[in-house]
């Protein structure tokens, strides 16, 4: 067990997070890099320095200390550790090499007990927790002797909450062989058969040390406990902390558990979709209205996986609420250029929702109140080690309080929802594993008995994780994915209707993964099966007059393979390389009209007609998707990298108007509608300050993307059979730059982001109903130039934090009227160009503080409270400008026409939500 | 009620009443005041033929700037046929501009070119617009109908009784024919009165106004039907005659009936399109999510400068018509109604007072069971 001095322990404590809570990539096992030069009456900062530069250690130490210290030493082939011991010798300081990378340099008071036979390694007592007889057996007898090495894998795990500990460092001392746990804390060793005494430490943790006869592979998982220190001082991370550095991947968002645990609560409910528009590159049309925009992009351009399965509705309540509680979640990704290979179906980012798989320990809840929903996660181990399940649901109960309200409207208005996910996992053995996930949600909305909309999304996924052997995975993969919306129009008793559209997603993909020591290659393919159901209507009532329609279903399949490699080239250079080819049909039965040439498309222009059979191809596209990025590391503190990237996209929103709604309807590629095709190219420089604990960085991005769907002027999209002839063919044209400063540690932790960013289309058509703003480029419905976050965070002390967070951006585009005129008895009204104006800028800060009840390992329910004010200032930010016709009055300003700004949140909104976890 | 659940409401209430519309000014919104508004109809019918010109006005002006002129007035307007054929029309007031009785006739297979000079110096021309062949209206029906209103802010329904307006239209030489329906309403009224006591002959009082069945045009097209028709078109729903709705200083009149007319237009495509958008706008819900944009698209541009905007149509149509007179007012419990052969198109309210002893000054378009 390791004993620290108190005196010492802040400056270890300062310096070790950045050490210990690395995740290098599997099983890699450390090198030893041998140090070789000559320095006489050289200062030995210079040495340092030249030692970091040249042979990649990152050395940390107090320059006040070493100022006045030269060295003088020649080493040829030096290990790091007789190096350090050389030109420390005879001064107050000793070193410490962690994971042969990391050496920082103490003052020898520091340690209280050092172990003068290992001074290279850890410090540590010989009280093991296992005694020197209480050998571990991996692997059967049977199978010793059948190799010369063999494995070890296995979970590292928080002993107290089951949670799995990513960057915990396993390791074998003698012998200088050791490696990481990932992100899901699994480790993987790979060792020659024998008996060692394997090290497990982790920052926060108490070390461990485990003694094992290795006969043959086998599986160990080991927990570790916390440490009875001042917890507040630690830093947990997920991933390495320069993971920005020395990362390839560029144009990535990511939120772990930690990140997720503290962001803030929108009334009372932490909203993951939401959040990720505090990031740079990713905005949203306001307070309300789903989904987000990615670089210019449109909603139906990201695709928003959980568990792998696309969710093709995202938010309840028209928005205001994601479809997935925050506590079922593991970490979130957010790809929003530089997408890997394997990842396709959408032009402008990826999300990937991972929930959380290490339930198979201990039972565990977690839940909150809020005011718009309750919620409750449950972990349950049901075969300790083996067979887990994750179940959680939520629940509002705003239907009922709309009932209580006084105004007849709301008294009769709807809103209501719930979803519930499970997710039950089953390690079979060491190599194969199965996870079944289910996903169900649904919304009820209705507005002072004029429409109901019933609407849900079911998705489900069945996973199957093998591994061949630790440099070689499979994942077997089949899901399914269902978005329906009913639609009841109630507010006439004769034309009392209603219309029933879905979407159907089926998928099955197979992906593989081979890694080596600088190589890592992905391979797989995917094939999918749409089918959309615009819409069938149906009276829904027998006096209604309504006569049934029924729109013709569509339906296509798409095939993906594809194959990436990434390569480290050296120590600087790294390039991932990768190629997806997609191929897609368009199946019947399904009817082509053909229209007249020279014309504008009309109904008026059908001058025949095609009727492809059942499963009959209408039309098929393809395209090769390469993906290309590359890295120049500079130093451990800074790099550039480079990608490319073409994705193409099959399927289509069709949005009624330019906020997206749930009534939106989803159409597939067709011989009129073209798939999308974007290409981007983006650059970007990545600089870490104060020992990683400051990240910052800047990317500079442009997007050409082709065969946008837009609308022509006065476009009729409900239950359109030809929607061809309302709908055009427009190119976009999308660029920004993105800057990052972002503070992970210490008692003010956050970030602020700007984007400038811009976001065109343009029309190319020939006749007048075709072309919009005389074909030149106009600005997107999420055009908004400037945006500005600040999310900070303030740790009050071990439970008690406040948080601030403040947006500012421009006003998105929009097309708003500029005249009146009489037509007979009638006025009129003549919109602008497409988009020529702006909403006001739109600002907002929210606060909130929060109190966690106890931190006491012992106490197994912790609570917490968190009381936030949302838009402290009131700001009535504009969600949306329309027209209303009214008689005139004073009210209005004695105007027939008046135009009206809505608002979400036109006042502070106190809110008080209390999480409790057990 | 439970204290926490006070508090819940309480915060949602907070938060609905959070969410709010308020009226927008956007000062950056164009302010230009003279941009042309043109409404002119040729058809092959009765001279003569009218153009209106206006003013646009910008979108922000209050209702009391409307009472200022909005007429174009001192301009040169010139029809112009495919066959030679040309006339300037005569001013008139507030903007309208008017043929004279035997000047340009319209007929079916010509081509006509409205061009406006205004006294800024600006030229506005329109494409040459074709006159197709008149659509026959076949007949006029009706069926008894409930019509319900959703009361304004409220969730109460008022239910209302009437007719509906049907048309048929069955031997369309083409098979796409735009057709712009117009249904003009003439709400015939009598009533006697003894202006030398109650034992002398009376005089017989013809009363009568006149207006459109919608405001909102009704179209439609041709297309769907294979045998060339268009069949039950809605002409929209008229509700059953009240007593009370008589004018107030008539309330002894009794309702005699309703002559009905409806108009079938055979218009260009263009047009078709301007009126479908004009449908839009105006049967438009007021949509918080902002819709996608409707505009009407004109038939004329500016010849000397093509960037600036003009408004309005040039509609070149023939015109073809049908009248029936109908009774079923509060009392009826069935429909009485009965084909009329002609009625005049330059009808506006009136009164006539028939004289003893010869009564004859009877209206010339009155008719009744």
């Amino acid at each position: 067990m390791i004993k620290l001095k108190a005196v010492s322990l802040k400056l270890i404590l300062a310096l070790l997070p950045i050490f210990f809570f690395i995740e290098k990539s599997d099983c890699q096992t450390s090198e030893v890099k041998l140090i070789s030069g000559n320095f006489h009456d050289v200062p030995l900062i210079s040495f340092l320095n030249e030692v970091e530069s040249r042979y990649q250690l990152e050395v940390y130490y107090n320059p006040e200390w070493f100022k006045d210290i030269t060295v003088d030493q020649d080493f040829i082939n030096t290990p790091p550790a007789k190096a350090f011991e050389r030109v420390l010798a005879g001064t107050a300081y000793q070193y410490y090499i962690v994971q042969g990378a990391y050496v920082f340099l103490p003052k020898k008071e520091v340690a209280v007990i050092q172990d003068k036979s290992n001074p290279s390694g850890y410090h540590e007592t010989e009280q093991a927790t296992n005694a020197e007889s209480d050998f571990i057996s991996i692997g059967s007898i049977s199978s010793q002797g059948n190799s010369r090495t063999a494995e070890i894998r296995g979970h590292i795990l928080n002993g107290t909450t089951n949670e799995s500990i990513p960057g915990a460092s396993v390791y074998i001392k003698n012998i200088n062989i050791g490696t990481t746990s990932n992100t899901d804390g699994v480790f993987s060793l790979k060792l020659p058969v024998g008996s060692y005494r394997i090290t497990v430490e982790c920052l926060g943790f108490e070390a461990t040390f485990i003694n094992i006869k290795l006969m043959g592979s086998g599986n160990y998982d080991i927990q570790l406990f916390e440490k009875s220190v001042k917890l507040s001082e630690f830093e947990v991370w997920a991933r390495r902390p320069d993971q920005n550095i020395s990362n390839n991947q560029m144009s990535i968002v990511q939120l772990d558990r930690k990140t997720i645990k503290q962001i803030p609560a929108m009334m009372g409910t932490k909203d993951i979709l939401k959040s990720l528009t505090m990031l740079p590159g990713v905005k949203s049309v306001g307070e309300f209205g789903a989904g987000i925009n990615v670089r210019g992009g449109a909603n139906d351009q990201n695709l928003i996986l959980i568990e792998g399965t696309p969710v093709f509705n995202t938010s309840h309540l028209f928005g205001l609420v994601s479809v997935i509680s925050s506590d079922a979640i593991s970490n979130v990704s957010l790809y929003k250029g530089d997408i890997p290979a394997k990842y396709g179906e959408r032009v402008s980012s990826i999300v990937t929702i991972d929930l959380k798989h290490d339930n198979d320990k201990a039972f565990h809840a977690s839940g909150g109140i809020g005011v718009v929903d309750s919620r409750l996660t449950l972990e349950i181990p049901v075969i300790k080690n083996k067979l887990s399940l994750l179940a959680g649901g939520r629940t509002t109960y705003s239907n009922y309080l709309l009932h209580l309200m006084p105004d007849v409207n709301l008294k009769n208005s709807k809103a209501s929802f719930y979803d519930f996910n499970t997710l039950i996992n089953w390690k079979i053995n060491n190599r194969n594993s199965l996870s079944l996930f289910y996903y169900r949600s649904y919304d009820v909305f209705g507005y002072a008995s004029e429409l109901d909309y019933n609407y849900g999304n079911d998705i489900g996924t069945f996973k199957w994780l093998h591994e061949f052997n630790y440099r070689f995975k499979a994942n077997f993969n089949i899901s399914f994915s269902k978005y329906n919306i009913d639609k009841y129009d109630v507010k006439n008793m004769y034309e009392k209707s209603k219309t029933v559209s879905d979407l159907n997603y089926k998928s099955a993909r197979l992906d593989f993964t081979y890694s080596t020591g600088r190589n890592k290659v992905d391979f797989g393919a995917q094939t999918i099966l749409y089918r959309v159901n615009p819409g069938i209507v149906a009276p829904s009532d027998t006096i209604s007059r309504v006569l049934p329609f029924n729109m013709a279903p569509e339906r296509a399949l798409e095939n993906a393979v594809y194959l990436s490699d990434s390569y480290e080239v050296n120590d600087q250079i790294s390039v991932t390389a990768g190629l997806r080819f997609s191929a897609y049909s368009l199946l019947g039965s399904h009817t082509v009209y053909h229209y007249q040439p020279g014309v504008t498309k009309s109904v008026y222009a059908i001058t025949d007609s095609t009727v492809f059979g059942n499963n009959e191809v209408v039309t098929s596209y393809h395209g090769f998707e390469p993906r290309l990025s590359v890295k120049y590391q500079f130093d451990m503190t800074n790099s550039v990298k480079v990608s490319y990237i073409r994705s193409n996209q099959y399927i289509s929103l069709i949005s009624y108007s330019s906020v997206s709604t749930p009534e939106d309807r989803w159409k597939l590629s067709d011989p009129y509608f073209k798939p999308q095709v974007c290409d981007q190219l983006a650059i970007g420089y990545f600089r870490n300050f104060r020992q990683n604990t400051v990240e910052a960085s800047i990317e500079v991005y442009y997007k050409n993307i082709k065969n946008l769907v837009e609308y022509k002027n006065g476009a009729q999209l409900d239950l359109n059979p030809c929607l061809e002839t309302a709908v055009l063919n427009a190119e976009g044209r999308n660029y920004g730059i993105e800057v990052l400063v972002k503070k992970n540690s210490g008692k003010l932790d956050g970030w602020i982001s700007y984007t400038y960013s811009r976001s065109y289309k343009k029309t190319s058509g020939v006749f007048a109903e075709e072309t919009l703003n005389n074909n030149t480029y106009y600005p997107s419905s999420y055009d908004k130039p400037h945006d500005l976050t600040i999310m900070s965070t303030y740790h009050i002390n071990r439970r008690w934090r406040a948080s601030a967070n403040f947006s500012l951006s421009s006003g998105r585009a929009i097309t708003l009227p500029e005249y009146k005129y009489q037509v007979g008895t009638n006025w009129v009204i003549e919109y602008s160009d497409r988009n020529k104006y702006r909403l006001p800028a739109y600002h907002r800060l929210d606060l909130s503080i929060s109190l966690d009840e106890t931190l006491r390992l012992k106490r197994k329910w912790k609570g917490s409270w968190t009381f936030s004010i949302l838009n402290v200032y009131g700001r009535k930010n504009a969600y949306s400008v329309f027209y209303k016709k009214a008689a005139v009055s004073p009210a209005n300003d004695f105007r027939m026409y008046s135009l009206y700004k809505m608002y979400v949140l036109g006042k502070p909104i106190p809110t008080l939500t209390y999480n409790f976890i057990f | 009620m439970k204290k926490s659940n006070l508090l819940l409401m309480g915060i949602v209430i907070l938060l609905l009443h959070s969410s709010c519309q308020v009226i927008y000014d956007d000062p950056s919104i164009k302010q230009d005041k003279t941009t042309l508004t043109v409404q002119a109809r040729l058809t092959n019918g009765t001279r003569p033929y009218y153009v209106r010109l206006s003013n646009a006005l910008p979108f922000n002006t209050q209702y009391n700037t409307l009472a200022k002129d909005i007429a174009v007035k001192g301009a040169r307007v010139v029809i112009d046929d495919n066959a030679g054929n040309s006339e300037v029309l005569t001013e008139g007031t507030s903007g309208l501009y008017m043929t004279s009785a035997n000047g340009i006739q319209g007929t079916v297979g010509r081509s006509y070119t409205l061009t406006i000079a205004t006294k800024e110096g600006d030229t506005y021309k329109s494409g040459a617009c074709f006159l197709n062949a008149p659509l026959p209206v076949d007949s006029i029906y009706y069926e008894a109908a409930i019509h319900q209103t959703l009361n304004a802010g409220t969730s109460v329904v008022t239910n209302e009784s009437g007719v509906n307006l049907y048309t048929d239209l069955t031997a369309l030489k083409n098979r796409t024919a735009y057709c712009l329906f117009e249904t003009r309403i003439i709400r015939e009224m009598y009533t006697n009165e003894y202006p030398r006591g109650l034992h002398e002959p009376e005089v017989r009082v013809f009363s009568w106004t006149v207006s459109q069945l919608d405001e909102v045009p009704t179209l439609n097209v041709n297309i769907t039907q294979a045998d060339n028709s268009i069949k039950k078109q809605l002409l929209g729903f008229m509700a059953k005659d009240k007593m009370s709705d008589n004018p107030p200083a008539y309330l002894t009149y009794s309702m005699i009936g309703r002559i009905i007319s409806c108009y079938a237009y055979s218009i260009s495509e263009e047009a078709y399109l301007y009126y479908t958008h004009l449908r839009q706008q105006l049967t438009a819900q007021n949509q918080i999510f902002d819709p996608i944009s409707t505009n009407l698209m004109s038939n004329i541009r500016c010849e000397n400068d093509p960037s600036k905007k003009v408004f309005g149509l040039f509609e070149v149509s023939g015109k073809a018509g049908k009248h029936s007179f109908i009774r079923y007012n509060e009392s009826d419990m069935i429909i009485h109604s009965m084909d009329v052969d002609d009625v005049p198109e330059n009808v506006s309210n009136g009164i006539i007072r028939d004289h003893p002893p010869v009564y004859d000054t009877v209206p010339v378009f009155w008719q009744h069971f």
